[in-house]
């Protein structure tokens, strides 16, 4: 799930750097010798992200690495690292995903019970003396 | 939403991120002493946070210390730059565990320019992005700090860290409580637990059962919560956790008069003990749960009783001045033969906010 969400805001940035320089997919998978596919890939959020893709193609876009990661992870608005306003699609899918998570059905009894047993489980495991007494 | 405000909530603002002081990616304690001693008082700290926050805040401002040393000397290195970024995120979150959270903003933010400056280790930024998440919700962002915790469990997740993975879902799982969504809670921490090592990190554990217990509780079963919070004090006990034992047995004795048994008792040590150790806040709550207790019950002579007992704590520099005024407005209240519920609910709420912004202004529906 979590690992989507990276892929998913990865894939939107990619997507506005490459719409930022009048780039398209096939285009820069070609000037870098990448296989077909790859680079759209990124764009669309694909599931396994390729980080060593990833890096290639923000080399050849001219946007550091270090620095595109920490802005997607800083969750900070504001100017780019390369001087290009925006980051809308980086908040709204940020946005978009914690409602997506507050929509989901509650848990149901039994798995409620589940996660009880899971619990106790685990408490035994740090003291196998937990489970003694008078619950 | 009442409740999503109501101390004691699960993993509060003693519990935080529980995880190892070291770096994957880069190792600086392997070429200077002091950086070993950098990361030797980073470790202390984390242990530290849980029993003497002031502890932490020396231990990780002599961190800090150390790492701008190092990296005074050889500021190009980015090695000395990820140890600056780690010993001073550990220091925000020391001072936002000591309730300095203004201090704690400023040098978070110092944190991540040291962060986009450092060598982009994806398991330090996950790091940061945790201690960070912790900060954003005790300052009342709970969806800045919600993307953080998601951000940091996909780094976990994509560096194969599969106990730092489920660590961050047991934050995740105690923010959506936090927030109320107690359904979707409980389905993260279900999650986290298909990765925790319980040995290898109990903290993390304990933190999901006081949640578990605090989202049984708030959507009513009582009986499960009160028995797996029986388990886990004990647990905690044994370990010689007392802050932490103090918070589970508060969200105990609160289960305990839902259940309509006398759990009255077990609130007056509670109080008495976060007195004993400075926690005026959590006395003050505390207080107010009795006040809850007489109120409902209409045990109006207990409850002027216990006012008169609220009045020192709710002096402390600790307590917002408005929190007394209003204390004043609830014993008035008494006074003229009245057990205000409502007002003793405004109260609370207020509390909980105005711990983080003493601008708020106390005032009445």
């Amino acid at each position: 799930m979590t690992t989507r969400l990276l892929e998913q805001a990865v894939g939107a940035e990619i997507t506005r750097l490459l719409a930022g320089r009048g780039l398209g997919a096939a285009e820069v998978e070609r000037r870098l010798g990448l296989a077909g596919g790859a680079v759209q890939d990124l764009a669309a959020g694909h599931p396994n992200l390729e980080l060593v893709t990833l890096r290639r193609v923000l080399t050849f876009l001219d946007v550091d690495p270090t620095a595109f990661f920490t802005r997607l992870l800083a969750d900070e608005g504001g100017a780019e690292a390369d001087g290009e306003g925006g980051g809308d699609a980086r908040g709204s899918g940020a946005a978009g995903v914690a409602s997506g998570i507050r929509q989901r059905p509650d848990v149901a009894r039994q798995q409620v019970a589940g996660l009880i047993e899971q619990v106790r489980r685990a408490l035994l495991e740090i003291d196998p003396a937990a489970g003694e007494g008078d619950s | 939403m009442e409740t999503a405000v109501t101390s004691p909530r699960p993993a509060a603002r003693s519990a935080p991120p529980s995880f190892p002081a070291a770096s994957r990616a880069t190792d600086p304690g392997a070429t200077d002493p002091r950086a070993d001693e950098c990361r030797r008082l980073l470790a202390l700290s984390l242990e530290e946070v849980f029993d003497d926050p002031a502890a932490a805040v020396g231990s990780t401002r002599r961190a800090v210390a150390l790492a701008d040393a190092l990296a005074a000397e050889d500021g190009d290195e980015p090695r000395w730059i990820d140890l600056q970024a780690e010993a001073v995120a550990h220091h925000a979150n020391a001072e936002r565990v000591a309730a300095d959270l203004a201090a704690a903003q400023t040098t978070m933010a110092r944190a991540q320019q040291h962060l986009a400056a450092g060598s982009g280790d994806p398991a330090l930024a996950a790091r940061v992005l945790e201690l960070a998440a912790s900060l954003d919700r005790e300052t009342g962002q709970p969806d800045a700090a919600l993307r953080k915790l998601q951000r940091a469990a996909a780094l976990h997740r994509e560096a194969g860290a599969d106990d730092a993975f489920g660590r961050v879902l047991v934050q995740e799982g105690v923010l959506l409580a936090y927030v109320g969504d107690y359904g979707h809670s409980l389905e993260v921490l279900r999650q986290a637990f298909e990765f925790l090592v319980p040995k290898q990190d109990p903290r993390s554990v304990l933190a999901a059962t006081q949640c578990l217990a605090f989202c049984l509780h708030q959507v009513g079963y009582d009986i499960a919560a009160a028995g797996l919070l029986a388990e886990a004090v004990r647990v905690v006990e044994r370990r010689g956790d007392r802050i932490v034992s103090l918070r589970l047995r508060w969200l105990g004795a609160r289960i305990q008069i839902a259940l309509g048994h006398d759990g009255e008792t077990e609130l007056r040590r509670v109080r008495d003990g976060f007195l004993q150790r400075g926690m005026v806040y959590d006395a003050a709550l505390a207080c107010l749960d009795l006040a809850d207790h007489y109120a409902r019950r209409q045990r109006l002579p207990d409850l002027r009783a216990l006012a008169l007992e609220m009045f020192p704590i709710f002096t402390s520099r600790q307590i917002h001045r408005e929190a007394l005024a209003a204390l004043i407005l609830l014993r008035d209240t008494l006074s003229s033969g009245r057990a205000d519920l409502g007002l003793l609910a405004e109260l609370r709420a207020f509390l909980e906010r105005s711990r983080f912004d003493k601008r708020l202004r106390f005032r009445t529906a």
